[in-house]
C-alpha cells in the first residue's frame, strides 16, 4: 500500500507481505459499508429530483438529471460484483484491491455529483458542498496523497462547471432552490469568490482529516505492537512456566523412584527383624530383643519417612487436578478415617469427636486423595494433643464449599513458625521436642491435595493451647456444571 | 479352625520370600514360593494353592501385572479363579485402583482381591488371606 511508509513509521512495526496493515484492515470492513450506504444515496437523489419536479415550476433537464443519478447503481453494482469476485477468488489481493476500489468509488461519486450540481443550476446549487463530505470521507479511509488527488478532482469539477457556465461552454440551468440568482454564474467576482471557498474549504477539510487519521492510526499502530509485545512476554512466560513445570515433574519422578527403591530394602530389612523378634529362629535374651524392637523402630521411621515421600511424589509428579474426580462420600471417608486411627487415640485417651452437619456438602474430588488428606490432619491431632486431650472434627456447610475443621487440644505451634508448617520437610522445634515421630510431610501433602481442590486451609494456633485447621473443598454441586 | 489354607507366595526378593513364608508358617499355613513369574506359573499348576500372595515390582518392571492377567486368561477354571492379594511396595493409595471385590472384566481395576503394602504385617496378611478364602 502506498501509505504503507507513513503508517508505519514511528511504532517500529514492519508488516510481513501477506499480512494486511490496519488502514487495509480498516478500508476492507468500510468498502462493504460505502457500497450500502450509495444505495441509499441513490434512492435519495432519485427522490430529490422527483420531489423538485413535482413541487417547482421550472425548466432543468429532468431525463439527464434522472439519467445521471440511474449512473449511482449501475457503477456501485459493479463495484460490488468486483468486490466480491476479489474476496472469493483472490483473498491475498484483498488488500490492495480495497485501496483501488476505495479510490475508483470515490473518484465516480465526485464526478456523478459534479454532473448533477451542473445539471441543476451550477454554482447556485448548495449541493455543492458535498464536495467536502466525499473529501473527507476520502480523507479517512485512504492515505494522505490519495485524499488530496481526490480533493484536487473535486476542485477541479468545480472549476471546470464554473468556469464552462461563465463562458458559455457548459450550459447553464437555473435552480429552483439554493441562491435565487440566475445570474450568479456570470458574475466573475462571484464565480472567483465560490471557486477559491471551495477549493481552500476542500484541501483544509482534507488536511485537518488526514492529520488527525494519521495520528490515530500511528497510535493504533503502536498500540497493536504493544500488544503483540506483551503477546510474546505473555508466550515466553508460559514457555518458562511449562520448563519449569516439567522440571519439577521430572524431580518428582526421580524422587518417587528413588524411594521406591529405598523402600525395597527397609521393608525386607522390617520382616526379616520380625522374624527374629517372633522368635522364629528361637528364644532370644532379653537384650537382643529390645535392641531388635529399637531397630525397627527406626527402619519404621525410615519406611514412615519413605512412604510420605512417594505420596508426595506422585501427588506431583501427575498432577493432583488429573486424578479422577467423582462426587465423593466425605462422611463416608471420615468414619473409616476415624475408625483407623481410633486404636491409635484410645491408646493414649485422647477422645476424637466428630460433628456433621446435617447441611454438610458432598465433595466433588479424588477420594483417595481426601483418605490422605483427613488421614494427615487426624493423625497429626492426636500425634501433637497431650494424653487425655480430645481432637475435634467439624463438618458443615460455607457457601459453596465444605467445611472441615480438625482441632486439637495439643502443643499448638508457634505464631513465628506458622507460615513455614506447609514446606516439605518442615517441623516446628515444639514437635520435634514433643515426638521424635513425624516426616514433616503430612501438611505438604494436604497442602498440595487442598491446591489441587480448588479449596483453602487456614491454621489457627496458640502454642500450649492447641491447633485448629480448616479446609474448604468445593462442594460437588458447585462443580457440577464445570 | 481346621485346616490351614495352602499359599503361593511369588516375589523376586529373596528376603521377603523367606520372611514371608517364616511369617504365614508360623501361622500355620503351608506356603509355596517361587523367585519370579515362571517358576509362580510352575508352583500354581504343580502345588494348586488356594491363594497367590504377589509382588508387583519385579527384576524386569511389573512383572506381577502380566502375570496376574495371564492366570484370569488360565486354561484351567479352577485356577483363573484362584483368589490374589497383591503384595507391594507401590503404595495403594496414590499408585493404582485396587477392586477388592470380584474380578472386573472392565480391566479399570486390578483383577486382584487384595492389597497388602511392604513391609509384611503378617497378622493383616493372615486376615486378608481367611477374608479372601471366606468370600469365594
Amino acid at each position: 500500500m502506498r501509505d504503507g511508509q507513513e503508517h508505519g513509521a514511528g511504532s517500529g512495526a514492519t508488516q510481513p507481505r501477506n499480512e494486511l496493515t490496519l488502514s487495509e484492515m480498516e478500508l476492507i470492513e468500510r468498502i462493504g459499508w460505502l457500497i450500502s450506504l450509495r444505495w441509499i444515496a441513490f434512492v435519495g437523489v432519485l427522490s430529490t429530483i422527483l420531489i423538485v419536479r413535482e413541487l417547482f415550476t421550472c425548466d432543468l433537464p429532468w431525463l439527464k438529471l434522472i439519467i445521471t443519478a440511474c449512473t449511482i447503481p449501475l457503477y456501485n453494482a459493479i463495484c460490488l460484483y468486483l468486490w466480491q469476485r476479489v474476496q472469493r477468488l483472490h483473498p491475498e489481493r484483498v488488500g490492495r484491491s480495497s485501496t483501488v476500489l476505495a479510490n475508483v468509488q470515490i473518484s465516480c461519486d465526485l464526478v456523478v455529483l459534479g454532473a448533477l450540481i451542473h445539471l441543476s443550476g451550477g454554482l447556485e446549487n448548495l449541493f455543492g458542498f458535498y464536495f467536502v463530505f466525499h473529501t473527507v470521507i476520502a480523507s479517512i479511509l485512504l492515505s494522505k496523497r490519495a485524499a488530496f488527488a481526490q480533493a484536487t478532482l473535486a476542485v477541479g469539477i468545480f472549476w471546470i462547471i464554473a468556469i464552462g457556465e461563465y463562458r458559455g461552454w457548459l450550459p447553464h440551468y437555473v435552480s429552483p432552490v439554493g441562491i435565487r440568482n440566475p445570474n450568479l454564474y456570470k458574475d466573475p467576482v462571484q464565480v472567483f469568490a465560490s471557486c477559491w471557498v471551495m477549493t481552500t474549504s476542500l484541501y483544509i477539510a482534507v488536511y485537518f482529516a488526514t492529520s488527525i487519521t494519521s495520528r490515530l492510526r500511528k497510535r493504533e499502530q503502536e498500540v497493536m505492537f504493544l500488544s503483540k509485545q506483551l503477546q510474546q512476554t505473555a508466550d515466553n512466560l508460559q514457555a518458562a512456566y511449562n520448563k519449569l513445570a516439567e522440571t519439577e515433574r521430572i524431580k518428582s519422578r526421580y524422587l518417587r523412584k528413588v524411594a521406591h527403591e529405598l523402600r525395597s530394602p527397609l521393608a525386607a530389612i522390617e520382616s526379616l527383624l520380625r522374624v527374629v523378634a517372633e522368635g522364629l529362629h528361637g528364644e532370644l535374651p532379653e537384650a537382643v530383643l529390645n535392641t531388635i524392637s529399637r531397630a525397627r523402630a527406626r527402619t519404621n521411621e525410615l519406611l514412615a519417612l519413605v512412604r510420605d515421600l512417594l505420596a508426595l511424589a506422585a501427588l506431583k509428579e501427575a498432577p493432583a487436578e488429573s486424578a479422577a474426580r467423582c462426587t465423593c462420600d466425605f462422611n463416608a471417608i471420615l468414619d473409616e478415617v476415624v475408625t483407623l486411627h481410633d486404636p491409635q487415640a484410645k491408646s493414649r485417651n485422647i477422645k476424637i469427636v466428630t460433628q456433621v452437619s446435617s447441611d454438610a456438602p458432598c465433595v466433588y474430588g479424588n477420594p483417595e486423595q481426601i483418605e490422605e488428606l483427613l488421614t494427615n490432619l487426624i493423625s497429626n491431632a492426636i500425634k501433637y494433643s497431650y494424653d487425655g486431650g480430645t481432637v475435634e472434627i467439624r463438618v458443615s456447610r460455607s457457601g459453596d464449599y465444605l467445611k472441615i475443621e480438625v482441632a486439637d487440644q495439643g502443643i499448638g505451634i508457634d505464631e513465628s513458625e506458622q507460615a513455614r508448617i506447609f514446606e516439605d520437610f518442615y517441623r516446628s522445634k515444639d514437635a520435634r521436642e514433643f515426638t521424635p515421630e513425624g516426616t514433616g510431610l503430612g501438611l505438604s501433602i494436604v497442602k498440595t491435595i487442598v491446591d489441587a481442590h480448588g479449596g483453602t486451609i487456614l491454621v489457627d494456633s496458640k502454642k500450649g493451647c492447641g491447633t485448629t485447621f480448616t479446609v474448604f473443598l468445593p462442594a460437588a454441586e458447585a462443580t457440577d456444571n464445570a | 479352625m481346621g485346616q490351614k489354607a495352602k499359599v503361593l507366595v511369588i516375589d523376586d526378593d529373596p528376603d521377603i520370600l523367606d520372611t514371608t513364608r517364616l511369617l504365614l508358617e508360623s501361622r500355620g499355613y503351608e506356603v509355596l514360593t517361587a523367585s519370579g513369574p515362571e517358576e509362580g506359573t510352575k508352583q500354581l499348576e504343580e502345588g494348586r494353592p488356594d491363594v497367590v500372595v504377589l509382588d508387583i515390582m519385579m527384576p524386569h518392571g511389573t512383572e506381577g501385572f502380566n502375570w496376574l492377567s495371564r492366570l484370569r486368561h488360565h486354561k484351567d477354571p479352577a485356577l483363573r479363579s484362584i483368589p490374589v492379594i497383591i503384595l507391594s511396595s507401590i503404595h495403594e493409595k496414590t499408585t493404582f485402583r485396587f477392586h477388592e471385590g470380584e474380578a472386573d472384566e472392565t480391566g479399570e481395576y486390578l483383577p486382584a482381591q487384595g492389597f497388602i503394602d511392604k513391609p509384611i504385617d503378617p497378622d493383616l496378611l493372615a486376615a486378608k488371606i481367611e477374608a479372601v478364602l471366606n468370600r469365594s
